[in-house]
């Protein structure tokens, strides 16, 4: 089960965590809203293992895939390659299958940086896809998509999560009513 | 004609042919063969001694010595770069000692490991003394210059370690080794002639320039130091084209 227990985190002398509790479910999306500097990208990074200094308890365990708000692809590798970086050897000719769920097959051998902001982010969501962990943290993952594409990758989330826990950090109140799920608030 | 062309003309033929037009000149107004031989005459004594077998003697084994100490340079400098910049600890241990290094005046680590290690070595240890520290602190800035967020998402994504310097380390410390690379032949190179004419190991360029001096014979001096600078830029360049493919490689894997 993954779970956070009365986790309170500071940042100097502010805290962006006061005793907050959350509790995921099998599967299901569970959307986290609240205002700039509410703690949602911190909350992710407790759930991913990369804070380490915080209070309170924390259960996750298992492999985490994590679209970062900040993509982080590697600009050296190909977006193929930024997709089999994760996978392990016997699986990397399957990359191009997550390509192609976000529609790049046909950029298979560009850099990120030649890349628009709404394909790079379609390729960290390929990469996550692919690394296929028990739980996906996602932080504004369609802010730069276009309509379409945005309704595309929803769709692939929620299918993602009919199997296993994703939680959904997002300004775009839209997006929750899309996939009708649990939501979150944090201030 | 291309600017490119042009450009090209003047930098390899015409520069060049005015400096050798201005040392013509010198040679004129000084007019004394033992201070200040003419072009001409170090071009002819230098095509008498690429005639000999012993010339190719001694410019080999002078090659082979700079050309261990550079790769022992390169190579423990590396390791050592790598070190310092992934375990702030060992950076503490090692900066006293690469501060002293870099510090010395590479005139008494010659006359020091001359004693330690005998002539046929010093040169040797000269040049890998002269590489080591630029390449450790090149490779450390790589390193360090990986992104820590890059480095976050492989924690994350649990990417094993050969495969993470493969696709985030390599690729950010490729510019700096080459960079380093390019920087210490040159050094490695005058080091490592500068150490021979001291230590004067058997078939050696420096106990060639070391005996032309001691029995005034300029022309040899300056034939001599004709072949250091040709053999310099013929490495260098050697060196370029080779770096120039690892690192299309890096970029291509």
């Amino acid at each position: 089960m993954i779970a956070l227990s009365h986790v309170t985190k500071h940042f100097g002398e502010k805290a962006v965590l006061q005793d907050f509790s959350l509790q995921l479910g099998e599967n299901g999306v569970t959307a986290i809203v609240g205002k700039n500097g509410s703690g949602k990208t911190t909350l992710l990074r407790i759930l991913a293992g990369l804070e380490k200094k915080y209070a309170g308890e924390v259960s996750t365990g298992g492999r985490i895939a994590y679209v970062f708000q900040d993509l982080r692809l590697v600009p050296t590798l190909t977006a193929l390659e930024n997709v089999a970086l994760v996978l392990d050897n016997t699986r990397r000719a399957e990359a191009i299958r997550y390509l192609r769920i976000v529609g790049l097959e046909n950029e298979a051998d560009s850099l990120p940086g030649k890349l628009s902001g709404g394909m790079q982010q379609r390729l960290a969501l390929a990469r996550a896809f692919a690394y296929g962990g028990d739980l996906l943290l996602l932080d504004e993952p369609f802010s730069a998509l276009d309509e379409e594409w945005k309704q595309n990758m929803l769709d692939a989330v929620r299918d993602y999560a009919q199997t296993r826990p994703v939680v959904l950090v997002t300004h775009d109140a839209s997006d929750v009513a899309y996939l009708n799920c649990k939501s979150v608030r944090l201030d | 004609m291309r600017n490119s062309t042009v450009n090209r003309l003047l930098r390899w033929i015409l520069f060049p042919l005015l400096w050798i037009g201005v040392w013509e000149i010198a040679a004129l107004i000084v007019s004394r063969e033992v201070l200040v031989p003419t072009p001409a005459r170090v071009a002819v004594r230098l095509w008498e001694l690429v005639q000999t077998g012993r010339f190719w003697s001694i410019v080999g084994s002078s090659i082979l010595r700079v050309t261990l100490g550079f790769l022992a340079g390169v190579l423990l400098g590396t390791l050592t770069g790598v070190l310092t910049a992934k375990l702030p600890l060992s950076d503490g241990l090692l900066s006293p000692l690469l501060t002293i290094i870099r510090a010395t005046p590479v005139a008494s680590f010659i006359i020091l490991a001359l004693v330690w290690m005998g002539a046929e070595a010093t040169p040797v240890f000269i040049s890998f003394l002269m590489v080591f520290p630029i390449m450790q602190s090149h490779v450390h800035t790589g390193v360090r210059a990986v992104s820590p967020a890059l480095l976050e998402m492989a924690h994350v994504y649990r990417i094993p370690p050969m495969r993470r310097v493969r696709a985030l380390y390599v690729p950010a410390v490729l510019p700096n080794f080459s960079a380093g690379c390019r920087t210490c032949l040159g050094l490695a190179w005058k080091a490592g002639v500068a150490a021979e004419v001291i230590s004067i190991p058997m078939r050696s360029i420096g106990r060639e320039l070391h005996n032309s001096k001691a029995y005034l014979e300029t022309v040899d001096v300056f034939a001599w130091t004709v072949t250091v600078i040709l053999l310099s830029l013929l490495i260098e360049r050697l060196l370029s084209m080779l770096l120039l493919r690892l690192t299309k490689g890096g970029e291509a894997r």
